[in-house]
């Protein structure tokens, strides 16, 4: 006889582990164990399961009907505009400059990776509007990528509630959107200009097959999402970064993410306030 | 140990792989790849191979990394295998007070601030007059860590010291959270050096004393302090206040100044401040400020919780807000206007919202909240219902009346409702079967919990005539209730369909007859096969076992990782040599079930097998050992 419902044990937090790791690279360590049960509950309600281990192995037998709801389940969305600005300040002039002339002519190329509903890839967009001169001719184009269809949704939709404004000062939220108001509640849309050059599709940072391009990026922002990764996911992550930004170009992590130690492919550098690791010539 | 070796294995695969075959290393040779390993850059590698050493290592041997001043990493690696060992380590580490050379001692004094076991209080206040410095300065430390308030006597004694002794004392001090140290403390709060520490420590200790001590000194120093830090410590003191202090003078007007500072987190703290105040001064703007920083619905905030005067306008809010709202409610369910819960329960709730709302209505049992509750229940998607009828009870009276007088309500959920305030078996039973197939099988997926009425069905008669209709409801419900009866039935649509959940109950009812028909399902290799492997572990008994042991050899790796998991389920002793042999195991799911079945049949060569188990590489494997091993 079952009971109505049990609590993730630590044997089937290891075999999730094992499974998001090699799915998405996540991991939840022992800590955090009630977050991760209370994120697969709903799954276990909507599967009519009273088990996590009978979830997971529902997810051995229907990972492909399961996939969507299970990315969506386990995936931290937390993000905000101007978050962590110190690095898209130190896209200088100069910087883009240097970018510019060592990539493919005329093309600016970005990859946000992990980009949950667009926050960071139309923050680095509204940042690298404003260098004009730097752009110059260039054009720019930056892709998101992101494993939750419904967050991609949310970022081609662009309207955003307030707590993803909530750095942004008066002047700020009236430059850069513009306000509505719904059922839902009050909702800010990005003005148009800011959305220009900036598109998004589905990826898995472990997948390089899913990546919107084959050509080599000037730089990958991945900004606070490899902190929940496994280290096998890590250095998968690391090693398809690699291959996704062209000699000489940059990659970006979250200011507690270090990669140091982990890869060969990458040079630590100092930009101003913030560390970002330049693809070496192997 | 074979001097500072370099780490040989240059690559990260190469150290994953070498961890993998530790555990069928020879002894000698794996405590000298353990001794390579902790060299790594790699935090992962270097984490289970001092996990592995904390296991592996000889007491003799640890005691001499600690004593290689010339090697760092070993030295280093020696205490985080002596904090490791946990309790397992302490007489030890005891023993190593008394040594000779002062850095061992030091060492010693660290794993014990990280045991923090009250049976060292006495020999760490012998090590208070030791004549190394850093040792007493560590021993001040761990005496805090311990948190006995005997020893503060001892500790105030070094506010007069050197300055590392002194600020290693107002940590202690903030530590032991004894009110008796607060005047003490606020004496040191101008000092260079131990203000910012001393002000931790009073924030630590809390109490109205400390507060006013904080609040005072802010007052006086808020153009020169940071005000960052002391804010937060200052909303922490507030928060931890059973009721709202009288705030000194001229600290609202201070504060509000702040209110809109460009730091983000001076502003958050500062209406921490002014909400646990109880000021009511820019109540809806320091509640937006807490918002944007505090993310957790399920948690009220901690400047909020004596605030029952925010209920009616957090209701009104939405998202976080209204779900602190109904966390209020549920404090304060008498201080609640039933007019403001009644009109926030006519919104549909956000997922992080479900939880407040059912702790809330739990404790307001106003008539009209009953009656709104009936709206909110038909409001939420199906597979949440369920999660409602413990509410179904407490307003029992507003929703019969509610039901009586609402029309419009479908006849599936007029039945729960019904069946769910109380109505008899027999009129329950009779409304499902008025029902048609479709809606009688909605209700019966929401009433499964009511074991007697369900008991009563007709589930075979159903099961006959309508199996795909009826065949998931009751398999659900034979698993919940164990209801036997309807194994044959279940088994014949197993053998017309392949179903995940027939499996699955099959399993559940440990019906052996389906043995023979669950082990056909195994060839040719099927998507089910690791559900099928579960099931034939909980079915257990000796044809299920024979299954289960040839698939332990299969060459497949997914279905021998099931097979010995459910083999380990109903294992029996004459099983255990397979698991004796499977120790060294690639795979660590299979080591798991070995530490499992070795643990639960205690002879003297499983015992052998479960000390190789203790010292995996796989935290969870170890663990499971060593706890079997202790008992």
């Amino acid at each position: 006889m079952v009971e109505a419902t049990a609590s993730l044990t630590l044997e089937e937090l290891a075999l999730f582990n094992e499974l998001l790791a090699s799915k998405f690279g996540l991991h939840f360590p022992e800590h955090k164990l009630e977050i991760l049960e209370s994120r697969l509950q709903p799954r276990l309600f909507a599967n009519r399961l009273h088990r996590f281990m009978d979830y997971y192995l529902l997810l051995q037998y229907d990972l492909k009907r399961e996939l969507d709801p299970l990315t969506r389940a386990i995936t931290n969305n937390e993000s905000y505009f101007f978050r962590e600005t110190s690095q898209f300040e130190a896209l200088d002039n100069h910087l883009l400059d240097e970018l510019s002339q060592g990539g493919r002519a005329g093309k600016l190329r970005f990859l946000s990776a992990g980009c949950s509903s667009g926050e960071e890839p139309y923050t680095l967009n509204i940042f690298l509007r404003g260098f004009p001169a730097a752009l110059g001719k260039d054009t720019l184009r930056i892709d998101g990528i992101d494993i939750d269809n419904q967050r991609l949704e949310m970022a081609e939709l662009a309207v955003y509630r307030p707590t993803s404004l909530r750095v942004l000062n008066q002047q700020q939220c009236s430059r850069y959107f513009a306000s509505r108001s719904g059922a839902g509640g009050a909702g800010f849309e990005l003005r148009p200009a800011f959305r220009r050059g900036v598109r998004f599709s589905r990826g898995n940072i472990l997948d390089p097959a899913s990546y919107p391009s084959s050509e080599p990026y000037d730089a990958v922002f991945c900004r606070n999402v490899l902190i929940y990764f496994s280290e096998t996911g890590l250095k998968a992550a690391i090693e398809n970064f690699a291959r996704a930004v062209r000699i000489g170009g940059l990659l970006f992590l979250g200011h507690s993410e270090s990669i140091i130690g982990l890869t060969k492919a990458f040079q630590a550098e100092r930009f101003g306030q913030c560390i970002a690791y330049r693809r070496k010539d192997s | 140990m074979s001097g500072a070796p370099q780490p040989f294995e240059t690559t990260w695969q190469e150290c994953i792989e070498l961890l993998d075959r530790l555990p069928s290393m020879p002894v000698e040779e794996r405590l000298d790849a353990i001794e390579r390993l902790i060299r790594n850059p790699s935090p992962g590698v270097r984490s289970r191979s001092l996990r592995m050493g904390a296991a592996a290592i000889p007491d003799e041997r640890l005691k001499e990394y600690l004593r290689a001043d010339a090697d760092d990493v070993l030295r280093n690696a020696g205490l985080e295998m002596l904090k490791m060992r946990g309790n397992r380590g302490f007489s030890l580490t005891l023993l190593l007070l008394k040594d000779d050379d002062p850095d061992v001692v030091l060492q010693a004094v660290i794993v014990l601030t990280h045991l923090r076991d009250p049976r060292a209080l006495e020999p760490l206040r012998s090590v208070l007059h030791h004549p190394d410095p850093n040792v007493v300065q560590e021993a001040i430390v761990a005496i805090g860590q311990i948190g006995d308030a005997r020893a503060i006597p001892d500790l105030l004694g070094f506010l007069e010291a050197d300055s590392w002794l002194q600020m290693a004392a107002v940590q202690a001090l903030g530590n032991l959270r004894s009110p008796v140290a607060v005047p003490h403390l606020k004496g040191l709060l101008t000092d260079f050096m131990a203000g910012p520490l001393a002000a931790e420590a009073l924030a630590r200790i809390g109490g109205l004393n400390a507060f006013k001590a904080l609040a005072q000194h802010w007052l006086r120093f808020r153009n020169e302090v940071d005000n960052e830090t002391t804010l937060g410590l200052l909303a922490h003191l507030l928060e931890g206040l059973a009721n709202a202090p009288q705030a000194p003078d001229g600290l609202v007007v201070a504060l509000d100044e702040l209110l809109d500072n460009d730091q983000e987190n001076i502003r958050v703290a500062v209406a921490r401040c002014l909400l646990a105040l109880e000021t009511g001064t820019h109540d809806a703007e320091a509640l937006n400020q807490v918002a944007s920083s505090h993310r957790e619905a399920a948690i009220l905030p901690a400047c909020i919780h004596h605030r029952s005067d925010l209920i009616p306008h957090l209701l009104a809010q939405s998202g976080l807000q209204r779900a602190w709202g109904f966390l209020l409610v549920a404090r304060f369910p008498k201080a609640t206007p039933a007019s403001a819960v009644v009109a926030a329960l006519q919104h549909s709730p956000t997922p992080d919202q479900l939880g407040p709302i059912l702790r809330a209505l739990s404790k307001v049992r106003a008539p009209e909240v009953g009656s709104a509750l009936l709206g909110f229940y038909l409001r939420l998607p199906e597979e949440q219902r369920t999660s409602v009828h413990p509410l179904i009870k407490v307003h029992r009276r507003a929703l019969l009346d509610r039901l009586a007088a609402d029309d419009d309500i479908d006849p599936p959920t007029r039945v729960v409702l019904s069946a769910l305030l109380g109505g008899s078996s027999g009129d329950v039973e009779t409304s499902l079967l008025e029902l048609g197939a479709q809606d009688r099988v909605r209700a019966l997926h929401e009433l499964l919990e009511l074991e007697g009425v369900m008991r009563g069905l007709p589930w075979l008669r159903w099961l006959e005539e309508a199996p795909e209709t009826y065949g998931a409801v009751a398999a659900e419900f034979a698993s919940r209730a164990g209801l036997r009866d309807l194994a044959p039935n279940f088994r014949e649509m197993l053998k017309q369909e392949t179903r995940p959940f027939l499996i699955r109950t099959l399993g559940e009812l440990g019906d052996r007859e389906s043995v023979p028909l669950l082990i056909e399902l195994l060839e040719p290799e099927t998507p089910f096969e690791p559900l099928v492997l579960e099931s034939l572990g909980r079915v257990g008994g000796p044809e299920a076992r024979s299954a289960l042991r040839a698939a332990t050899s299969s060459g497949r790796p997914q279905r021998e990782r099931m097979a010995y998991r459910a083999l380990a389920r109903c294992a029996t002793e004459e099983d255990d040599e397979i698991f004796r042999d499977a120790t060294d195991h690639s795979d660590w799911y299979v080591r798991l079930s070995c530490a499992e079945v070795l643990g639960r049949f205690s002879r003297p060569e499983n015992l052998a097998a479960l000390a190789q188990l203790a010292a995996d590489p796989v935290p969870i494997v170890a663990q499971r050992a060593l706890s079997f091993l202790e008992a």
